[in-house]
């Protein structure tokens, strides 16, 4: 069970939270130019990396809030945390 | 020899007013408009309350606060904060029904929501003061420690309070006589 760091309430336990896959995946700013291809790799593919990945949290049962996590898939270490539209603390390598 | 005392009391209180007001702490108007309607300003800080008279206000999230007042004035300082706020943008919402809050004082209150929650109850942790929305056996809860006596008031959706009645009734057993 991870602890995880909101930007409002501090560690609290990962049953408090709901996952949203991952983050900065901006929504193109026309749809309709896009081919089906384009607009399902927009909807279904992601990135997958083995390592460091930021991903969008909710801190559905405390303060309701959305927030970026940065975590490394393999060992489930949480390398940072930051709220919405604010820039990842570091870039990746 | 000391008459046994339960380890744990734990009781519903008394139906409550409940009004639930979202708005931006970061706007200074809003902040002094909510202020002067409820005479008290909403803490700003997470997972903290503030309280006078007969009002309490409990830190929901950065733009949510829970306004607890008599069940009897839950209408008047509903309008009074809609008449305040009516040029700012601002939710503001009656909700005094939609809870049961329970009481929990006794040597052994914090061990019992222990065995339920995974909020960190350490006493100088979740001091006099703090609130925090967390789940109790898997129940969305609002637990709000308001100082020491009672020690905790435990604040359930209604939908789930026979559940969670039926949670603490059973958990706090091994409490019954126990000091
Ligand atoms: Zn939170």
């Amino acid at each position: 069970m991870l602890l995880i760091p909101c930007p409002w309430c501090g560690e609290r336990d990962e049953s408090e939270f709901a996952c949203g896959g991952e983050a900065h995946i901006a929504r193109p700013p026309d749809p309709d130019a896009l081919n089906d291809a384009e607009w399902a790799d927009y909807l279904f593919m992601r990135t997958n990396p083995k390592g460091s990945q930021r991903e969008r949290w909710c801190h559905t049962h405390g303060c309701g809030r959305w927030f970026n996590v940065e975590r490394d898939t393999v060992t489930h270490r949480i390398l940072s945390v930051y709220r919405m539209g604010e820039p990842p603390p570091k870039d990746a390598p | 020899m000391a008459e046994p005392a339960r380890g744990v009391e734990f009781r519903v209180c008394p139906p409550r007013g409940r009004i639930e007001l979202r708005g931006d702490p970061g706007d200074g108007a809003f902040v002094e408009a909510a202020s002067n309607a409820l005479g008290l300003e909403p803490p700003p800080t997470p997972n903290r309350s503030r309280s006078w008279a007969d009002t309490v206000i409990l830190w929901l999230g950065p733009d949510a606060w829970l306004i607890e007042v008599p069940a009897e004035a839950e209408h008047a300082v509903a309008r009074a904060l809609e008449e305040s706020l009516s040029d700012r943008h601002a939710s503001i919402a009656v909700a005094g029904a939609g809870s049961v809050t329970w009481s929990l004082t006794g040597p052994r209150a914090r061990d019992l929501l222990a065995k339920g929650m995974t909020l960190d109850l350490d006493p100088e942790r979740f001091r006099a003061g703090c609130c925090a929305r967390s789940l109790l056996a898997k129940v969305p809860v609002l637990l709000h420690r308001p100082g020491n006596d009672p020690l905790y008031e435990l604040t359930v959706p209604r939908s789930y309070a026979e559940f969670a009645r039926d949670w603490l009734e059973d958990a706090a057993l091994e409490y019954a006589d126990t000091r």
